[in-house]
């Protein structure tokens, strides 16, 4: 039993209870307790990563305590490598988002520092519970806070927009926990009457087929909406842009993470057949949105709706990364999470801070501002570049893994893999362009607007709340090692147990009620044979080593371009 | 071969750690120190950190490569990308071909670097410039020393950006930013190919260590990389070196990504000759020759990069002839020569490749410099048809300028004389076949004609760029000739060094056929000879690059080779004569009067073939209308107003018709509970499979079989789709039979699992059983 995390979930609600009891004029005190309180958050949340153990890729610092035994609903709680760094930079995220809101949030500052502490703990809980109602109600409580913080502290049309993604998140909520409870069902069924909610025990389930699809879509929708996927999108570019800087940060830093931790830790582990069967309409909507939100991104005329709409080009390469099931690919979109979080953050940062002192998000209003705010300009480049993955700065390390997991190994899900990921590396060249159109038209160039001429650099506390992002940014570039080590266990494991799974569901495929893995398990001594016999592996590497024995007389074909029927002719005859 | 361990990261540690002081401290040195002081101590840092790079090289390579057989020197500094059996390393390697290249980087940089000094003694942004310019000798430093392709893209990229930075360095005018971001999207467009390149060989290879590519491409044509055939019927040899090249073109500013370079000269003047110049550019070429091996393994790359080089060598040539700018004059012919190197690597002329791109580091960096001094002295004047006499008073500047006119135009015995007449050489004696079929040596008559024409080009533009900048009067206004127009020492030092190894340089590779006369190695072709070894091995049986017999003694016949040096001096010669008649006293008549008579030809050339024209035309600009048209048609209206304010709207519309429903009567609730009852029974009752919860499809024995259809893979496989109507199939797609296929996996009916479980209470069915 480790009560570390616990403490992580408590503090920030005592700290938004401290605050709430403050009286109502004081918004710098409130500031200056909440800041406290996030601090020491992060501080607590620091023996996570060097009390880890390397070359675990299981649960750590698990809790495991009854809640409701009746129906098996446990308070179960632990990290493993696709949480740990999500959470250490909720943590690091939040204080410096409060500290960064000391001036600009003047209106109900408690209140706000109030939300943005019970953010936290939602964030946090998703992040961590290992019980699927734990996780639900954390998931619907991160909504209640993030609904507050756009609707109240957003600009003029903050009302439409935190409806918007209110809605859009509930619609997705609602499939979920239906499936939720199919599965608690189902296990009750496989086991012979046992309840439980608890994602280890579930995960030995192994569903039937139309099961699986159901649910897996059901969790999915949930996901693909908060990530967002195209084409349910639509509500992140008006909430973004409503919502207040520090809303914005969070949004991007750890909110749309949620999401691709999710299809991570329970759409593809649970459902492992359907998953693989529907890898590829994910890869491909990853893909559209990845081109899409880059084209989409270079004619905006607001700042913070270009970086909105590049979010959902950067989040796509993260869901490519995952629908390959590799272990570079899992790797790579858990690094590439905490890349964009960290990269966005620092752009949404910046304009917002461009905001604060002209009240405008235009990009037509600004231009030559390089020339007033140097640093400013220097962070807010580090930034960018970060974000458009120049290697040895963060945004590099996630994107060349998930390009090599998916083009060598995603095989096993994606059909044509290399095909979609060269289309994904247009997206590379795309984020280029409108990232450094943006920067020109606000750094460089003369200073057209006179408004702009005595704008003032960084303050030192700016400065403060920059820096630890930026530096971040440029270590985990450099030296991603430490980082890398933490989550590459568990991406092996989770790879591994995905195979294992999806054969074990293969096996299971004709049969219509649910069982549990071990009974199957002797069935699956190769399960990407299975899997290969079943759906086709074209991995490359098997394409290639397959035929190298007869070789010499004829040059073997490897990816076969056309050796299948076109997908769009037959997949809706196909369907009964 | 020998390895050491070797601190090689000091190499481009230094100028990095010298950037970070400069960008961090530079601004606040000169603001509290003083201005003087401040770029006193800003300047030594800078120069400092690349003298001690310069130093270490040095030291390195003659402590332990010099006359000790062939030594490589490694330094494994950590493991950087680690994931599943993905291992990238930042590892350096400092051998025979990235020495070479440290030695022109550190030791142009730091000439360059020198130059600075007076060139931008005056720029409020000290710091930053000199800052920007240490970054960019560690990330160009990176990208030779590299032990793998990612490392090496770490630099390509570094360069790319600080290439950026030092274009926009004047970044209030728009214009000069907008230079800086072409450059930096075109480079995108070719790390596009050098991504895909990179994944294509670890695909195969399973490593990008370039030592472990050497491996597996030194069984030549029976390596995977030849066998294994991949889109297009191309082998993943040359799919990947195509791509790769489509990188080298985007770097070193070939034909179809080339119009960057002649934008960056918007950076200042020194920037231009190490970035734009003598080493950034070059990247390309050192890409190819260090995967020699894997380049020699795919002739039809091979030829394409020998006539992409070519057209371009010749395009650039063209352009550069009636150029104004004199900046721009040297710019297009980088390009060109460029393309000479291209040329020569396309024919597997590693070493002439390697040969080339430092002479040509010498003498253009030489001219950029020269160049530099002139605008200096012109008031950042850059039009040569308002300079002219300056000889007379920059006699150092005019003297150095002329030297590397000469080197540049091949005239004997100037370096670029030897350089140039060993591409033409290679390209008439290796073979370029695989693009045309084995035996034609279409590809080599076309590139060396192309060559011999762009040669005479060069040297007509650069002659007539020093007669119009040097020669004749002084055509500018008089009080820039009595005020500006002077020479500085600390900008005529590194410019007397250059030209001095641009008229030396030669001697790196004394041709075999004057060993009669004085007997001298090709120092260069020695040195070099481990780093192609591996390719040279396999010319034989490919057919491709340096025939054996020519790389070691023996060669081409004496007669052939004299006939190529006689051909390539006399075009040197025509040009220079041709010029100087033109332009000795400055624009002419005659000059103009062939301008007149050449008519379309000279504008379309003035205009450089209207290429960015067209690139905007067909590119750029759709670019932003579909991003328009995605924005406002696609997310607004169709995803965004159709599709989420339709569903809302009609869930709002239900909501408006079911409030008309509740308006409290109570018989009307009861009736329409009823009535929902009876429907629910109802449908129940008409099917039964809805109670049992059965999903399943049975085939025609009563057989379960799970619905071969659900998801997409199936459908997109192997899958046998038809479409039958009235027994009259209308669609069949896949295998015709499957009786004896069975289908595989798990579609058997005997693969039902069965869970070893009692049933539930809750499941009346047993598993299997039929209901």
């Amino acid at each position: 039993m480790n009560h570390l995390l616990t403490a992580l979930l408590v503090l920030p609600i005592v700290g938004a209870l401290v605050v709430a009891t403050l009286p109502k004029a004081e918004t710098k005190l409130a500031h200056g307790v909440g800041i406290a309180f996030g601090v020491l958050e992060f501080l607590i949340s620091i023996p996570l990563a060097t009390g880890f153990e390397l070359g675990n890729g299981g649960m750590q610092f698990e809790t495991n305590i009854p809640w409701i035994s009746e129906f098996g609903i446990n308070y179960h709680v632990g990290i493993d490598g696709f949480s740990l760094w999500i959470v250490l930079l909720t943590t690091l995220l939040t204080p410096l988002c409060i500290w960064g809101a000391w001036n600009s949030i003047e209106k109900r500052g408690a209140e706000f520092v109030a939300a943005m502490l019970v953010l936290e703990t939602g964030m946090l809980g998703a992040l961590v519970a290992l019980d699927l109602i734990l996780f639900f109600t954390f998931w619907e409580l991160m909504l209640v806070p993030m609904y507050l913080i756009i609707g109240v502290w957003g600009s003029e049309q903050r009302v439409a927009a935190a409806i918007k993604f209110f809605i859009y998140t509930m619609v997705g909520s609602a499939l979920m926990l239906a499936a939720i409870i199919y599965l608690a069902v189902a296990h009750w069924q496989a086991t012979g009457g046992v309840w439980t909610f608890d994602l280890m025990l579930l995960d030995d389930l192994v569903l039937p087929p139309q099961a699986q699809a159901l649910c897996f879509w059901a969790f999915v929708a949930s996901f693909a909406i908060k990530v967002p996927l195209f084409p349910v999108h639509t509500w992140l570019p008006d909430a973004h842009t409503q919502a207040p800087t520090p809303g914005s940060v969070i949004l991007a830093g750890v909110l749309l993470k949620l999401g691709t931790y999710g299809m991570l830790r329970f759409a593809f582990p649970l459902f492992p057949l359907a998953a693989g069967e529907g890898a590829q309409i994910l890869a491909l909507l990853a893909i559209i949105g990845i081109i899409y939100g880059a084209l989409v991104a270079y004619v905006q005329t607001d700042a913070k709706r270009l970086v909105a709409y590049s979010s959902v080009s950067h989040m796509g390469f993260i869901v490519l990364g995952i629908a390959s099931v590799s272990t570079q690919g899992f790797t790579g979109a858990t690094y590439q999470s905490l890349a964009h979080g960290l990269t966005t953050g620092a752009l949404f940062m910046s304009i917002g801070i461009l905001y604060e002192r002209r009240h405008t998000r235009l990009i037509s209003e600004f231009g030559g501002l390089a020339k007033v705010m140097p640093w400013f300009t220097a962070f807010f480049m580090i930034a960018m570049l970060g974000s458009a993955g120049l290697p040895s700065l963060v945004g590099f390390v996630g994107e060349f893994l998930i390009v090599v997991g998916a083009f060598t190994e995603g095989g096993l899900t994606l059909v044509q893999a290399p095909v979609l990921v060269t289309i994904a590396a247009v997206g590379v060249i795309l984020g280029a362009v409108y990232l450094l159109f943006l920067f020109q038209r606000l750094m460089f160039g003369p200073i057209t607007n006179p408004k702009n001429e005595g704008l003032k650099d960084l303050s030192l506390r700016e400065t403060f709340v920059f820096l630890p992002v930026i530096l971040l940014i440029i270590v985990m570039g450099v030296y991603p090692k430490p980082f890398l080590e933490r989550i590459d266990p568990t991406s092996q494991a989770a790879v591994a147990r995905f195979q294992l799974k999806r054969c074990a569901s293969i096996k299971h495929s004709l049969a219509e009620v649910p069982t549990t893995l071990d009974t199957l398990v002797e069935r699956c001594a190769e399960p990407e044979k299975v899997i290969g016999e079943t759906y086709g592996d074209q991995r490359l590497s098997t394409v290639m080593a397959t035929p190298a024995e007869p070789a010499q007389a004829e040059p073997p074909d490897a990816p076969p371009p056309e050796g299948q029927p076109k997908p769009g002719d037959d997949a809706p005859k196909g369907a009964h | 071969m020998n390895e050491t361990e070797f601190n090689l990261h000091f190499i481009p540690l230094f100028p990095l750690l010298g950037a970070v002081f400069n960008l961090l401290f530079g601004r606040l040195l000169m603001r509290s120190l003083g201005d003087r002081l401040g770029r006193e101590i800003i300047h030594l840092v800078a120069i400092g950190a690349v003298a001690f790079s310069c130093f270490f090289t040095t030291q390195a390579l003659f402590s332990t490569m010099v006359g000790h057989g062939y030594v490589r020197l490694i330094d494994t500094v950590y493991p950087w990308i680690m994931s599943g059996d993905v291992s990238i390393g930042f590892d350096l390697v400092l051998d025979h071909l990235s020495g070479v290249m440290c030695l022109v980087i550190t030791g142009v940089g730091l000439l360059i670097h020198i130059f600075s000094v007076g060139y931008m003694a005056h720029d409020p942004d000290y710091g930053r410039y000199f800052g920007y310019l240490n970054l960019f000798c560690a990330a160009m430093l990176i990208l030779v020393l590299g032990k793998n392709l990612v490392l090496t893209f770490v630099g390509w990229e570094g360069v790319g950006v600080c290439s950026y930075l030092l274009i926009g360095f004047w970044f209030t005018d728009d214009a000069k930013a907008t230079a800086g971001r072409k450059a930096f999207i075109m480079n995108r467009i070719g790390d596009f190919g050098f991504i895909l390149g990179m994944l294509l060989i670890y695909n195969v290879v399973g490593s990008l260590d370039f030592d472990a590519i050497e491996r597996a491409c030194a069984s030549g044509e029976s390596s995977l990389l030849v066998t294994t055939t991949t889109y297009g019927g191309f082998t993943i040899a040359t799919l990947a070196t195509l791509l790769l090249f489509l990188g080298c073109t985007g770097k070193s500013a070939q034909i179809p990504l080339f119009t960057w370079l002649p934008d960056a000269m918007a950076g200042p003047t020194p920037v231009s000759a190490l970035i734009h110049a003598a080493t950034m550019v070059t990247a390309g070429v050192y890409l190819i020759v260090r995967m020699n091996f894997l380049f020699a393994l795919a002739p039809v790359t091979m030829g394409v990069i020998a006539i992409v080089g070519g057209v371009t060598a010749l395009f650039a040539a063209t352009i550069g002839i009636t150029q104004n700018d004199i900046k721009k004059v040297l710019a297009y012919s980088t390009v060109s020569q460029l393309g000479f190197m291209f040329m020569a690597a396309g024919m597997g002329a590693w070493v002439a490749a390697i040969f080339h791109l430092v002479t040509h580091a010498f003498f253009k960096a030489c001219l950029f410099l020269g160049s530099g001094a002139v605008i200096e002295a012109c008031h950042h004047n850059q039009d040569i048809r308002t300079m002219g006499g300056l000889k007379e008073k920059m006699p150092v500047t005019a003297g150095t300028f002329f030297v590397s006119c000469l080197a540049i135009a091949g005239i004997f015995p100037f370096a670029g004389f030897f350089s140039k007449d060993e591409i033409l050489l290679h390209v008439q004696v290796n073979s370029a076949n695989g693009l045309f079929g084995v035996g034609d040596a279409g590809v080599n008559t076309l590139v060396y004609a192309l060559g011999i024409v762009a040669a005479l080009c060069t040297s007509f533009y650069m002659f007539r760029l020093y007669y119009l900048t040097f020669g004749g009067k002084f055509r500018g206004d008089h009080h820039t000739w009595h005020h500006h127009v002077r020479e500085q020492w600390i900008m005529s030092l590194p410019l007397v060094i250059l030209a001095g190894l641009a008229t030396v340089g030669g001697l790196l590779g004394w041709p075999h056929v004057f060993h009669g006369a004085i007997h001298m190695p090709h120092v260069l072709e020695e040195w070099l000879e481990p780093i192609v070894a591996t390719s040279s091995h396999f010319a034989g049986n490919l057919d491709v690059g340096v025939r054996p017999e020519f790389l070691h003694e023996g060669h081409v016949a004496a007669g052939k080779e004299l006939t190529g040096m006689a051909i390539g001096l006399a075009i040197g010669i025509a040009g220079w004569v041709f010029a100087r008649s033109l332009y000795l006293g400055g624009p002419s008549a005659q000059a103009e009067g062939y301008a007149k008579r050449l008519g379309p030809a000279y504008k379309a050339s003035l205009a450089k073939y209207w290429v960015d024209e067209i690139y905007d035309f067909l590119i750029v600009r759709p670019v932003r209308v579909i991003g328009s048209l995605l924005y406002q048609v696609a997310d607004m209206l169709l995803v965004d107003g159709v599709g989420v304010q339709g569903v809302s709207g009609s869930v709002g519309l239900l909501g408006r018709v079911v409030k008309g429903l509740h308006n409290g009567n109570v018989r009307r609730y009861l009736v329409a509970l009823l009535f929902g009852f009876a429907v629910l029974l109802g449908v129940i009752y008409l099917n039964p499979s809805i109670s049992r919860g059965d999903i399943m499809q049975k085939d025609a024995s009563g057989e379960r079989v799970l619905d071969p259809d659900i998801g997409l893979r199936r459908t997109l496989g192997e899958q046998k789709v038809k479409v039958e109507l009235f027994g009259i199939p209308l669609l069949r797609l896949g295998p015709e039979d499957d009786a004896n296929a069975g289908g595989p996996g798990p579609m058997r009916p005997g693969e039902i699992a069965r869970p070893n479980l009692p049933p539930p209470a809750g499941s009346p069915d047993a598993p299997g059983g039929q209901p």
